[in-house]
């Protein structure tokens, strides 16, 4: 077999064995657990997101949540309010969020370093303030979804979760591997050099942002059937900072570190539930943001490339020391 | 007629100026803080938050005046404190790690605010300095106690900042260390104590800003709008310059609440979207050399 054929089986066998797995979780597992997993699988795919535009194109973004909640409400009201069917209003609400994307891309070709960051913050405050007021207009708790009702299932939401995150991670993969990809890179680099070899930095700068919200969008769509109720208050900073968190944890420029990261802060909860609920009076899962900004900290001071990173390079380190002790006693005669 | 609607234009820009004033306050703390470090401190809101809780504490059965001394020291501490937190990071995306470590601080001081003194606005009222009665007016035009105050403060905090940075040895070190903090650090300036110096300035100028804002409002995430707007109003200033981010403030805010009077009843709910709008269309529109940040980007 030639390296490619070995690769394409290789392929074939671990979609194989993926899809056995997940048919397996899903039988097995608790509604509870299959809840969890598919906050994992939605946060993998809103911090490979987020890795692709802050990390590989190298644009900072704080904002990503309003992406998230973009999709989110759009979906949600295509539904509730315009009865579309189903799987036109989860495209809406993918296509809105790229749209967002697209607009905050225009600004972001003449805003960069510091001043993007400013604005991408504050558009998390535009976000809050519409989605506040229309929450008012529409004097209800939020928007919910009831159709349709198969995806409403925690085993469906959860393999469709997955789905859709291995789906994201296999294009976003895919994506930083083509000419395109290198276009990406290029431009994060060095956006001067990128066009001085011929890379039209404006058309990958605004193809990212529309490519990173229409991730961040799916996402969105997903997590809008996991809350099935959502209001201004499910989308706060703090998850934003939450989407930074993942991919600075895992790893940034890492897609593993994304899943990664995405699974830290996912399990963070149940892992917390494990503690009692209350230590003195502070009630352990309020603080939950707490505890990623503190795992954040930690990660930036000690491990500054990701946990990923140090463990990839520390796997690697001791199996090329083993293959080099290996080849001397070979070499000895 | 015309000479009613000129009064409601002047109340708009009176409290615009002195509103804005208590953002500079935190402009102020940002511009100083980016413009020797290159940090921009998302923490600055949460920070005075923190210390003006403290205050609130330290007030009960004490002077007000120690509290405030108290309430200050803390914000400068804290200052410290995230100073050591999110200096030498080494990563390559600098811009971006460094926001968000600040932003991580952030939520952990409000966690803390949370922990030490309950989600629920307290129920004991904050010792109040001044009032919003007013001080003065003009023809219709109101001047309130606290605006008033605030504009002062401000004024006159901002005219020291400006002497010692200008007039002394320590604030010419501290601009050399913005300029280039390694041939500073060569001609003698103590670099360590000069940054923890800048970020206890910083820290404090956040503490009088909780300080006013408790007086109209007073819970964790009081000063959180106030602190969009001085980001905002440090981004229109240049993000460099002190004088800047106050003229930035006061007329952001001005534009703010003439907006909330003059645009058409639906849109007055997006006062805030509007201000992005405008300062995403400054940006946009502004010429390069008003926003350079540091030494342009050379191949």
């Amino acid at each position: 077999m030639t390296a490619v054929q070995q690769r394409r089986v290789a392929f074939v066998v671990a979609c194989a064995a993926g899809v056995c797995a997940l048919a397996i979780s899903a039988s097995a597992l608790t509604p509870y657990r299959l809840g969890i997993l598919a906050v994992v699988a939605i946060y993998t795919v809103a911090a490979l997101a987020q890795n692709l535009l802050s990390g590989y194109a190298d644009i900072p973004s704080l904002g990503n949540i309003a992406f998230f909640a973009a999709a989110g409400y759009t979906a949600g009201e295509l539904l509730d309010l315009a009865h579309w069917p189903a799987a036109a209003a989860l495209l809406g609400g993918v296509a809105a969020a790229a749209l967002l994307g697209l607009l905050v891309g225009l600004p972001a070709l003449r805003i960069s370093g510091m001043h993007l960051a400013i604005v991408t913050v504050a558009l998390v405050f535009v976000g809050k303030e519409l989605m506040d007021n229309w929450d008012q207009q529409r004097g209800q708790d939020g928007v919910s979804v009831g159709q349709p009702s198969w995806l409403l299932d925690d085993r469906v939401l959860y393999v469709v979760a997955v789905i859709v995150a291995a789906v994201a991670y296999l294009l976003v993969r895919n994506l930083l591997r083509s000419r395109s990809g290198r276009a990406i890179l290029a431009v994060g680099e060095n956006p001067y050099a990128a066009a001085a070899v011929g890379v039209d930095t404006v058309r990958y700068r605004l193809g990212t942002f529309v490519l990173c919200g229409a991730l961040t969008g799916a996402a969105g769509v997903v997590y809008l059937y996991h809350l099935q109720t959502i209001n201004s208050g499910a989308f706060p900073l703090d998850l934003s900072l939450a989407f930074l968190t993942m991919m600075i944890i895992g790893g940034s420029r890492s897609l593993v570190g994304s899943l990664v990261g995405g699974i830290i802060i996912g399990f963070l909860p149940d892992i917390l539930s494990l503690l009692p609920a209350t230590i003195g009076d502070i009630n352990v899962l309020d603080s939950i943001f707490g505890i990623y900004a503190l795992l954040l900290l930690i990660t930036l001071r000690f491990f500054p490339d990701g946990l990923w990173n140090v463990v990839d390079r520390s796997v690697r380190g001791w199996l090329q020391g083993r293959r080099s002790f290996g080849a001397e006693l070979t070499q000895t005669p | 007629m015309m000479r009613a609607a000129m009064d409601t234009v002047l109340q708009a820009v009176v409290l615009g100026v002195g509103a804005g004033a208590l953002y500079a306050l935190l402009a102020m703390g940002i511009v100083l803080v980016f413009r020797t470090t290159g940090v921009l401190n998302f923490a600055q809101a949460a920070t005075g938050m923190f210390a003006t809780f403290v205050m609130y504490s330290v007030s009960m059965g004490r002077p007000i005046w120690v509290a405030l001394t108290a309430g200050i020291a803390t914000g400068a501490v804290v200052g410290v404190l995230t100073n050591r937190a999110v200096s030498n990071l080494k990563t390559r995306q600098i811009a971006l790690v460094s926001a968000v470590a600040t932003l991580a601080i952030a939520i952990l001081l409000q966690q803390a605010i949370r922990i030490g003194w309950g989600s629920a606005p307290p129920i004991v009222p904050f010792p109040t300095l001044f009032s919003i009665a007013p001080a003065f007016s003009i023809g219709t035009v109101v001047v309130p106690q606290l605006y008033l105050a605030a504009v002062i403060v401000a004024l006159v905090i901002a005219f020291c900042i400006g002497m010692l940075l200008r007039f002394t040895r320590q604030g010419t070190m501290i601009r050399a260390l913005a300029d280039d903090p390694k041939a500073a650090g060569l001609c003698g300036a103590n670099v360590g104590l000069l940054l923890a110096a800048v970020w206890a300035i910083s820290g404090a100028l956040a503490a009088v800003a909780g300080f006013f804002v408790a007086h109209l409002q007073f819970e964790a995430s009081a000063l959180d709008v106030y602190f969009v707007s001085a980001l905002l109003a440090s981004v229109l200033g240049g993000l460099r310059s002190l004088t800047g981010a106050f003229a930035g403030a006061c007329v952001l805010e001005s534009a703010k609440n003439l907006f909330q009077n003059y645009a058409p009843p639906d849109f007055q709910p997006y006062a805030q979207t509007f201000l992005i709008v405008l300062l995403i269309s400054v940006l946009v529109l502004a010429p390069r050399r008003w926003l350079t940040q540091g030494p342009r980007r050379v191949v």
